[in-house]
């Protein structure tokens, strides 16, 4: 090759090279056009935005609360409505509406017992767990007979990992509740000990002989023993019980997402997106389907990862700390950020403290191999008898590869 | 056929997914500029339109869905609601908020309205204060996520019921302070991306051998050297100055994720030119034409940053020459050295293309976690 054609040949080369630069930048302007920013819809037809079932149903508890609440049992009422909009949707714009409705009563010193424990119920939707109790050991100093706030007071303990005082008020509330109810939260603390056989069989028990329980309550309970069955190893029949409670209550965001999570375990995910269905709407749903969609490679993964990143940024500008487990989970399972997600992990085990929140912990520090990190987690499950093989696995796996 | 197919079940699958309902709880994004020495705030606000159902009832023909028509026909009493419960005040005297323009926005859990306005104080504020006050009354978990630019510094607040008011000193900030912060921004953004970096030395490995042949050879000179070095620094200095102005200044602008993956693209391009040399001259309009991607690579860094409307030229000329800056230290601690190198044997097997195969790894591993939202890089 002469020199005189090689340098035209290298000169032809590096315009291909701009000329590809260029055109690759043509192309991503065209494929911009498609982002949003502010900007002036094309016409009056445009629709911005569909009201959620949850926002209608919170529209019609504003519609028929009294113009002014005057009395305490008004306030209480529609206070009680946007609760119950809040849990089934998972909204907590629900919640604030709630606080809204209570008015005066929200800040009042001497509030009287449901107050209390209204406000409790408010503050626990925001992981403010001891403030929650407060009110609650509050409530309870005055009436000591109130199965909701004993409901509540044993539920609040659970999910800080305090197995003795949840089942101690467990076992407060059975006299005066339902026996679906009371059985579902005795199971559901013996499940954290040495006994989830008994509370499995207890629970299972109860729900054959529940005819007077409400299909929320029973959801509840059947939500309940898929879930101790699940952590078991029981997958078929923990399977059984999670469409029990799905039949019941098809809205439940908490029984969908714990039903997603066994699947994405048994690596089932494909079948989660149908699981979720059009219900991907709670942070904690459109994690699991973010997870399953990475792994499908679904064509919207990308879009649902950037949805759920948006959302944590958001939550992060507000100060919200309330997703710190469904953030880890995130940061492990989606982006593969090992020390965000160990960082994440180690800080919702300081407030939360449940099987699934010593899961994330170790997971997270078996992917960053620091066992000193996961030494909460692993005093945790020496103290506790839980039965968990999973965990006990994990457990082991770590502690032996940072040994060895 | 399948392409077909594929691209109907992508479509089917947007479609379904853009009706999912987001709940997160209810913020409003505020946005103020203001400058020195400027009696006017520009202000910008963005509000969930679920959130402004519930006082104002926008979905007029109650089908449940709000649109363009249905906000717009609101408009007046929308911004008379908004604006009578932000408070502004410059020195301790009231500013009056005045309407502009009224747009729509998506945020992550649905449509916003987007009002922009300004506000007119009577003097140039030295000490502003906010009053916030929207939707405390229906949602007290509201929260105002206020971020106040103020010539190229940005500050930020979370405004809460318990936290309605905040003040800001704006006495301290002057130019010349926004322009060193900018100018530490853009090295320090050089430093930590390291995307660019190995862009950069990717280009910089052959420049102190000469291509004969089909060979490589050591340049005889270090001022020839220098030569191909300056070429290739001033064209990817020239080219991503040119998009990174033109981003900066609104002229032009690309999601980030497209651009990220270009920036992955061209740093593996230019690291397989070192394994199998295609472009040996003129490498300098490589540099050009992928600074062009770089530019607004830098230019999403700085919209992140919070470009200042009032001190926008004192920003961009601070943060391109601290881009600047980072990207000849990172030229003087790497020239000397493969200079020095060039000659040995082991120059070409192991730091050009060992290295050039190292960064094409890397590169490559960017480029499918950017393209495709896996989470590799």
């Amino acid at each position: 090759m002469t020199r005189m054609n090689h340098r035209h040949r290298s000169w032809l080369a590096s315009t291909a090279w701009s000329v590809a630069a260029i055109c690759m930048i043509a192309a991503m302007f065209h494929a911009a056009s498609a982002y949003a920013a502010p900007h002036v819809p094309a016409d009056d037809e445009v629709v911005l935005e569909r009201l959620p079932p949850s926002f209608l149903a919170a529209q019609k508890v504003q519609s028929e609360r009294l113009p002014v609440a005057t009395t305490l049992d008004a306030a209480l009422a529609t206070a009680r409505h946007f609760i119950e909009v809040g849990q089934t949707y998972g909204d907590p714009r629900a919640y604030g509406y709630a606080q809204a409705a209570l008015g005066k009563w929200w800040d009042a010193d001497r509030a009287p017992a449901p107050v209390l424990v209204m406000r409790a119920r408010i503050l626990q939707f925001r992981h403010e767990f001891k403030p929650a109790l407060a009110q609650l050991e509050a409530a309870l100093r005055t009436d000591q007979f109130d199965p909701d706030a004993w409901l509540l007071f044993a539920s609040i303990e659970q999910v800080q990992g305090n197995v003795a005082a949840a089942r101690a008020a467990c076992l407060k509330l059975i006299p005066m509740a339902d026996p679906l109810v009371g059985a579902t939260c005795v199971a559901s603390t013996a499940a954290l000990g040495a006994h989830a056989d008994q509370g499995e069989k207890l629970l299972a028990g109860a729900l054959q002989q529940a005819t007077a329980a409400s299909a929320a309550e029973r959801a509840w309970a059947w939500t309940t023993l898929a879930e101790i069955r699940a952590r078991r190893g029981e997958v078929a029949d923990a399977e059984a019980a999670f469409k029990q409670a799905l039949a019941l209550e098809p809205n439940d965001v908490y029984a969908r997402a714990a039903y997603a999570d066994q699947l994405l375990d048994q690596n089932r995910a494909p079948e989660v997106r149908a699981v979720l269905g059009a219900a991907e709407q709670a942070d904690a749903l459109l994690l699991r389907a973010a997870i399953a969609a990475q792994r499908n490679a679904d064509p919207d993964a990308a879009m649902l990862r950037g949805n759920l990143a948006d959302r944590f940024a958001e939550a992060r500008d507000r100060g919200d700390e309330t997703h710190l487990r469904e953030q880890a989970r995130f940061a492990l399972e989606v982006v593969h950020d090992v020390p965000l997600a160990l960082d994440l992990a180690k800080r919702n085990f300081a407030i939360q403290r449940e099987p699934a929140d010593a899961r994330i912990l170790l997971e997270a520090a078996a992917s960053a191999g620091d066992i000193a990190a996961a030494q909460p987690a692993l005093d945790w499950l020496r103290s506790t008898a839980i039965d968990a093989p999973y965990l006990r696995t994990l457990a082991a796996k770590l502690t032996r590869s940072t040994a060895g | 056929m399948r392409l077909a197919l594929q691209v109907f079940a992508w479509l089917v699958l947007m479609l379904a997914t853009s009706a999912v309902w987001a709940h997160k709880p209810s913020d409003s994004y505020l946005t103020l500029h203001v400058r020195s020495n400027d009696a006017q705030i520009q202000g910008q606000w963005d509000i969930a339109l679920r959130d402004l159902e519930l006082p104002l009832s926008v979905d007029t023909n109650r089908d449940g869905a709000i649109t363009w028509g249905e906000l717009r026909s609101r408009q007046t009493e929308l911004f008379a609601y908004a604006l009578q419960r932000l408070s502004l005040k410059s020195d301790a005297q009231v500013c009056t908020a005045v309407p502009e323009t009224l747009l729509s926005d998506d945020h992550s859990d649905g449509g916003y309205a987007v009002l922009q306005f300004t506000a007119r104080c009577p003097t140039a504020p030295k000490r502003l204060e906010i009053g916030y006050s929207l939707f405390f009354d229906i949602d007290p978990s509201h929260r105002g996520l206020l971020r106040l630019d103020v010539d190229g510094s940005s500050h930020s607040a979370v405004l809460s019921p318990d936290q309605s008011v905040q003040t800001f000193d704006l006495a301290e900030n002057s130019r010349w302070s926004t322009f060193l912060q900018f100018v530490r921004d853009g090295m320090h953004h050089i430093w930590i991306g390291y995307d660019h970096l190995l862009f950069l030395i990717s280009l910089l490995l052959p420049a102190v051998l000469i291509r004969r042949n089909g060979r490589w050879l050591p340049v005889g000179t270090l001022r020839s050297a220098l030569l191909s070095v300056l070429s290739v620094v001033t064209a990817f200095t020239i080219s991503h100055s040119i998009t990174l102005t033109l981003a900066a200044l609104g002229v032009v602008g690309l999601p980030s994720r497209l651009v990220e993956s270009g920036i992955a693209l061209s740093v593996l391009l230019a690291a397989l030119n070192n394994i199998w040399p295609w472009v040996t001259r003129r490498v300098w309009l490589l540099a050009f034409g992928f600074g062009l991607v770089h530019g607004f690579g830098f230019a999403s860094v700085l919209a992140d940053l919070g470009l200042p409307r009032g001190a926008l030229a004192v920003s961009l000329a601070g943060f391109n020459v601290g881009v600047e800056l980072g990207q000849l230290t990172v030229v003087l601690a790497v020239v000397p050295l493969i200079f020095l190198l060039r000659s040995r044997r082991l120059y070409r097997p192991a730091v050009l293309v060992g290295g050039s195969s190292a960064i094409a790894v890397v590169a490559t591993l960017w480029l499918v976690s950017r393209m495709t939202g896996f989470g590799l890089g």
